[in-house]
C-alpha cells in the first residue's frame, strides 16, 4: 500500500525523519519498501502481511506509529450529520448472509458537488489514486484513511426501490466502470438493482450508475462482504481493485458505520448536501472482541528474555488492547480490528516486536543427544549422486511436470499417471511417471545449442498413482547418454555405445554394494529390440537401460544413438547391501592364456565365458573379453572374440604343461559346441 | 718416466677422449691407453723394472692415471650416449589427462552444504512426499480452511483432491507424528506453486524446512542458531537482521534478511511453532516448544553464484551445469 507521511500527522505526530519512522516500521513488522519524496510530502511503500488488514489504512498505520514512538493517536472528526426523510427510500435486502453480512447505505439528496480540495487531491495522488470527482475522492478518501470501502451510486440511475445483494444469475452480463463487461456465474455476489447488477459486491462499481461530476443524488453503500466471496470473484475475473484487496483480506466490521458517517461527514463539510436520509440496511453485523488472558511467565519461556510486565501492559495498551494486570497475568481485551490475535503467544509477539526482536539476546541452545537417525534412501541418493560424478556425468535437475503427450510413447499405462490442474501452464498437467521425457529433453536441447556429448544424470522422484491412497513417489535415477565420450590427446573420442552405459550401472552396483544385480535382455518397447536390458536383482526389476528407439528419438527430433538408464533408488534402497568378506590373496601363481575365436555374429559373448568357466576345472580364476572384431577383415556373418584367461590354482602351483593341456581341450570343446574356429594368422 | 711424462700423458689422453664424438673413436682411444698393447697397460707392466725404492710411487702413479682416463672414458661414452633421465624433445606442457569428472547441481550442492551446517547441531536430514493432502500442507500447519493460498490459483491439486505441496512445512507435522522430542530435523525438497514462470518465478522450486522441537527452545536460541548457520554459509563478516512476519504456523514469527551489498535481502523465515501445530502432532497442548524455519534454496543459489534468471537453473544446458566443477 502506498501512504502519505503528511496524511499520517494528521492522526499522530511523529518527530522523527519519515526514513527513520520507516525503518521502525519494518523491524516492526509492517514492511515499508520504499520511501519517496513528492512534493511536500512523503510517499511509503508497504508489504502488508496477510494477518495485519488494519494495515492498509493510515489509521492502522498511526496506530502502529504511537505504539513505536509514544503519543495519542488522534481520531478524524466524524460528526454524524442529521438525518431527514428523503424524496427517494431504498429497502435493502441481504438474502444471503453468508455472503453479505450487513449492507448499509445512506441517501444523500441534492448534492452541490465542487471542486476536490487540493490537500485532498495531493493526498489521494501520493496515494497513487487519481482524482475523479468530489464524492468519488470522498469515498476513495475514507477507504485508505479508516480502511473500509465504500460505494457511492447516482441514485437517479438505480432502478425501482430496492438494493439487493444477491448471487449472479448464471451469464448475467455485468459492465464494470473500468468499461469492460464481464459474465457473471452464481458464485458471484452482485449488488442488483430491479433491473440487473449495479455493482460487484466489494470488488466494482457498475458503468451504468456511475457517480459524475453532475451527479445530484447519491446511495452511500457501507457494507460487510465474505472475504472468500469476494476473493473468489476477484481472482476468476482477473480484477483486483482497492475494495476487493481489502474485502478478501478482512476489514474489521467494526468500521462500517464509522465510516459511513466519516464519508457522509465529509461529503456534507466538502460538497453541501441537501437532505441527508437515514441509514437503510440490512443483514447482522457481528462486531467480535475476545478476551485473552496472558501469563507473565510465558513471555521469557518463549522469547529467552524477561520484559517486565508493565512494559507490556504498555506497549498492548498502545496497540488498542485494552490490558489489566492482575497479579501475575495480563487481561488482554481484544479489539475486533485484530482478529488476528487468537492465542497468548500472539500477544507475546506483539510485545516482542514493539519492544524490538533485537533486543532479545542470541543463544546457542545446549542439545540433549538423540540417537541419529539416518534415512537410508537419502545416503543412497547421496552416494549415487557422487559416484555418477566421479563417472564423468553432469547432474541436472528438470520440472516434475512434464506435457502428457511427451509421455504416451513410453510404455506406462495410463491409469497410472497422476495429473494436476496447471491454470498457468495447461500444457504441463502430468506428474512424470519416469524421468525419461526430461532426459531426452535435455539431451535434445543440448544437441540443438551444439553439444557433440551428451552425459547427464537427474535423481529424483516419479509419481504413479495408487488405488484410495496418496500417489505413490519414486526416486528414481535416470542417465542419459548422447554423442561422443570426450577424449583427448593421448585416448581420441569415440561414439557413445550401449556398453558405457552397461559398465556405468555395473560399477554403481558395485560401488553401492548390490553387485548381485544381473541384466535380463528387455522387452520394453523404449527400447531398440534385443538393445536394452532389465536390471534384475532376484525376480525384482529395479530399472531399465538400453538404446532409445527410432519411433521415440523422433518425437525429440534427436537423430543420434541415445543410451538411456533409469533405476529405482527406493528398490535398490530396500535391497541389503552385501557385506564384503575378505578371501585370502592366492599364493600360488597365475598363469595368462590368450584365446581368440571366429564365431557366427549370433554367438553371444557370455555364453561363451560361461562355457570356458564351465570347462575350467575350477582352475580358471577369470574370463575377460579383450577385444572383439567383426568387418571386413572377417569372413561374411562372423565376428572374432578374444578372450584373456587366468589359471590360478588355491592349493599349488600350476604347471605349464597342466595349464597347456586344459587350454587346449577348452579350445577343442568351444569348437565343437560354438562351431567356432580359430582365426587365420594373416 | 718423469713426473712430466705423466703430466704430459694425461694431458693428450684427456684431450684425446674430450674431442672423441664418436663411439668407435672412443673404443680406439680406449685400446690405445688401456687396451693389452696400451700405453698405460705398457707403463704398468714397467713397474717390476723400476727400481725397488721408486716401485711404490711408480704404480700408485700410473693406477691413478690408469683410473682417469677410465672414468674419462665412461663420462664421454654417458655423454655421447645421451642421459637416459634426459629427454629434451619431452614437452612439459602439454595437458594432464584429467578423469573425466561431472559435477553436483547448484540446488544439490547448496541443499548439501546447508544439511551438512545442520548435522554438526544434530539435524537429521529426512525425506517428504511432494504430492500431500490438505491437511499436513494447509490444516496442520494451521492455514484456516478459507485462506487464498489454499485456492487452486496458488496450489496445483491432483483430480483426486491431493496436491502438490507449496512449502516443504508438510514435513512438520509427518515427523512429528513419527517421534517425539527432542527432535531436531532438516528436510529439503521440490515445493511447487502454480507462478507463471519468468526471470525470478518458477512453479517448481526447492526449499529446505528446519524444525527444533523439545521442552525449552525458545525465540533466542533462534536467533542463535539461525544467525550461526547463515554466517557459516555467507560468511563471518555477514551482517544480518531479524524482522517480525507473518506466518501461520509460527508464533511468533521472524524474516531473516542479509545485507548484500547495499540492500537487505530477505533469505529465511521463521518462527517459534504455533502450539496449534503441536496439536495437530498430537503432542499435549504446552508440554514442547521450538522453532521451524524455513527457506528457498534457488534464492541462496542465485545469491551466491550470481545467477540472475531461475530457468537456467531448470534448463539443464551443459554449458551452464559444467561450471559448477
Amino acid at each position: 500500500m502506498k501512504l502519505s507521511w503528511n496524511w499520517l500527522q494528521d492522526y499522530i505526530t511523529v518527530k522523527a525523519a519519515p526514513e527513520e519512522a520507516a525503518l521502525r516500521l519494518t523491524m516492526a513488522g509492517l514492511e515499508v519498501e520504499e520511501v519517496k519524496k513528492i512534493g511536500s510530502d512523503y510517499q511509503l511503500t508497504t508489504e502488508v502481511t496477510s494477518n495485519r488488514p488494519d494495515w492498509l489504512s493510515h489509521i492502522g498505520v498511526a496506530r502502529e506509529l504511537a505504539a513505536l514512538f509514544g503519543g495519542k493517536l488522534k481520531m478524524p472528526s466524524c460528526k454524524l450529520p442529521k438525518s431527514e426523510s428523503t424524496e427517494r427510500v431504498i429497502q435493502i435486502r441481504t438474502p444471503d448472509s453468508k455472503w453479505c453480512h450487513f449492507y448499509s447505505g445512506v441517501i444523500l439528496e441534492g448534492v452541490d458537488q465542487r471542486q476536490t480540495p487540493s490537500w485532498m487531491r495531493e493526498r489521494l495522488e501520493v496515494c497513487g489514486i487519481r482524482s475523479i470527482n468530489l464524492i468519488v475522492d470522498i469515498t476513495n478518501y475514507v477507504l485508505l484513511e479508516t480502511g473500509q470501502p465504500l460505494h457511492a451510486f447516482d441514485l437517479n440511475q438505480l432502478q425501482g426501490n430496492t438494493i439487493t445483494a444477491r448471487h449472479a444469475k448464471a451469464k448475467e452480463k455485468f459492465q464494470a466502470l473500468n468499461d469492460i463487461q464481464y459474465e457473471l456465474i452464481s458464485d458471484d455476489l452482485v449488488i442488483a438493482d430491479e433491473r440487473g447488477p449495479v455493482a460487484l459486491g466489494g470488488v466494482m462499481g457498475g458503468k451504468q450508475s456511475e457517480v459524475t461530476s453532475s451527479t445530484k443524488n447519491i446511495l452511500l453503500e457501507s457494507a460487510a462482504f465474505s472475504a472468500a466471496a469476494i476473493r473468489r470473484t476477484s481472482r476468476r475475473l482477473k480484477l483486483i481493485s482497492d475494495s476487493s484487496y481489502r474485502f478478501e483480506r478482512g476489514v474489521d466490521p467494526a468500521l462500517v458505520a464509522f465510516a459511513r458517517h466519516r464519508a457522509a461527514h465529509l461529503i456534507e463539510e466538502l460538497a453541501g448536501v441537501g437532505k441527508i436520509g437515514r441509514t437503510l440496511s440490512s443483514g447482522k453485523l457481528v462486531v467480535k472482541t475476545k478476551r485473552i488472558i496472558l501469563a507473565v511467565e510465558e513471555i521469557p519461556r518463549i522469547l529467552g528474555l524477561r520484559i517486565p510486565a508493565a512494559k507490556i501492559k504498555k506497549i498492548l495498551i498502545s496497540l488498542g488492547i485494552r490490558t489489566s494486570l492482575s497479579g501475575k497475568k495480563l487481561i488482554c481485551q481484544i479489539p475486533s480490528s485484530r482478529s488476528d490475535i487468537t492465542i497468548p503467544e500472539d500477544l507475546i509477539e506483539e510485545a516482542a516486536r514493539i519492544h524490538g526482536y533485537d533486543r532479545i539476546p542470541e543463544r546457542l541452545p545446549t542439545l540433549k543427544s538423540t540417537q541419529p537417525q539416518i534415512d537410508p534412501l537419502l545416503s543412497l541418493a547421496d552416494e549415487v549422486r557422487n559416484i555418477c560424478i566421479s563417472f564423468g556425468l553432469q547432474e541436472m535437475v528438470s520440472f516434475s511436470l512434464i506435457a502428457p503427450q511427451s509421455a504416451e510413447s513410453l510404455s506406462i499405462e495410463k491409469k497410472q499417471w497422476v495429473t494436476v490442474d496447471n491454470p498457468r501452464n495447461q500444457n504441463l498437467t502430468l506428474m512424470r511417471p519416469s524421468l525419461a521425457v526430461s532426459c531426452l529433453e535435455a539431451v535434445q536441447k543440448n544437441l540443438n545449442v551444439g553439444s557433440k556429448s551428451v552425459r547427464l544424470f537427474e535423481v529424483a522422484n516419479r509419481y504413479l498413482s495408487a488405488e484410495e491412497a496418496l500417489p505413490l513417489e519414486e526416486r528414481m535415477l535416470g542417465i542419459i547418454l548422447c554423442g561422443h565420450k570426450a577424449g583427448n590427446w593421448l585416448d581420441p573420442e569415440r561414439p557413445y555405445e550401449l556398453f558405457d552405459l552397461k559398465g556405468i550401472i555395473a560399477s554403481l552396483c558395485q560401488l553401492v554394494q548390490r553387485r548381485n544385480c544381473r541384466f535380463d535382455i528387455s522387452k520394453n518397447s523404449m527400447f531398440v529390440r534385443g538393445q536394452g536390458f532389465d536390471l534384475m536383482h532376484d525376480q525384482k526389476r529395479l530399472g531399465n537401460l538400453g538404446v532409445i528407439s527410432q519411433s521415440i528419438k523422433k518425437n525429440f527430433d534427436i537423430d543420434r544413438p541415445v543410451f538411456f538408464a533409469e533405476l529405482s533408488l527406493s528398490q535398490l534402497a530396500q535391497i541389503q547391501p552385501q557385506l564384503i568378506k575378505y578371501e585370502d590373496i592366492l599364493k600360488f601363481p597365475p598363469i595368462e592364456r590368450d584365446l581368440s575365436l571366429v564365431v557366427d555374429l549370433n554367438v553371444r559373448a557370455q555364453d561363451l565365458s560361461n562355457e570356458i568357466m564351465k570347462l575350467g576345472k575350477g582352475l580358471i580364476r577369470s574370463v575377460e573379453i579383450f577385444d572383439l572384431y567383426q568387418g571386413k577383415k572377417m569372413p561374411v556373418g562372423k565376428k572374432s572374440v578374444a578372450f584373456r584367461l587366468l589359471y590360478q590354482s588355491p592349493e599349488r602351483t600350476l604347471q605349464a604343461q597342466e595349464v597347456n593341456e586344459l587350454h587346449f581341450a577348452i579350445v577343442d570343446a568351444l569348437q565343437e559346441k560354438f562351431k567356432a574356429s580359430l582365426p587365420t594368422k594373416a | 718416466m718423469t713426473d712430466m711424462d705423466f703430466q704430459a700423458l694425461e694431458k693428450e689422453a684427456r684431450e684425446a677422449i674430450q674431442q672423441a664424438h664418436k663411439a668407435d673413436d672412443l673404443e680406439a682411444l680406449k685400446v690405445k691407453y688401456l687396451g693389452k698393447k696400451g700405453s698405460i697397460t705398457a707403463l704398468l707392466k714397467q713397474v717390476s723394472q723400476v727400481p725397488p725404492p721408486e716401485r711404490p710411487v711408480f704404480g700408485q702413479k700410473v693406477n691413478q692415471l690408469k683410473h682417469l682416463v677410465q672414468s674419462l672414458i665412461t663420462e664421454q661414452q654417458t655423454k655421447l650416449a645421451g642421459d637416459p633421465d634426459h629427454d629434451p624433445g619431452f614437452d612439459p606442457t602439454l595437458d594432464g589427462i584429467k578423469p573425466a569428472v561431472g559435477s553436483l547441481h547448484p540446488i544439490t550442492r547448496t541443499i548439501r552444504e546447508i544439511c551438512v551446517i545442520f548435522s554438526r547441531l544434530g539435524f537429521d536430514t529426512v525425506d517428504g512426499r511432494e504430492i500431500e493432502t490438505e491437511f499436513y500442507n494447509f490444516t496442520a500447519l494451521n492455514i484456516p480452511l478459507d485462506h487464498p493460498s489454499r485456492d487452486a490459483f496458488d496450489t496445483f491439486y491432483t483430480p483426486q483432491g491431493y496436491l502438490l505441496r507449496s512449502q516443504t512445512s508438510t514435513v512438520q507435522v509427518r515427523e512429528m507424528k513419527r517421534r517425539k522430542p527432542p527432535l531436531r530435523i532438516l528436510a529439503p525438497g521440490r515445493v511447487y506453486r502454480p507462478d507463471a514462470v519468468d526471470a525470478s518465478h518458477s512453479f517448481m522450486f526447492h526449499q529446505i524446512e528446519g524444525l527444533m522441537v523439545d521442552q525449552k527452545t525458545n525465540f533466542a536460541d533462534l536467533k542463535g542458531v539461525i544467525h550461526l548457520f547463515l554466517k557459516q554459509l555467507f560468511g563471518e563478516k555477514l551482517k544480518m537482521r531479524f524482522r517480525p512476519h507473518f506466518f501461520p504456523f509460527t508464533e511468533p514469527s521472524v524474516e531473516v534478511d542479509i545485507k548484500w551489498g547495499e540492500r537487505w535481502l530477505e533469505v529465511l523465515g521463521a518462527g517459534q511453532v504455533n502450539p496449534m501445530v503441536f496439536k495437530y502432532a498430537g503432542y499435549p497442548p504446552r508440554r514442547y516448544q521450538g522453532f521451524a524455519f524455513g527457506l528457498g534454496i534457488e534464492r541462496i543459489v542465485m545469491l551466491r553464484y550470481g545467477i540472475k534468471d531461475i530457468r537456467l537453473l531448470f534448463e539443464n544446458d551443459q554449458r551452464f551445469l559444467e561450471q559448477f566443477r
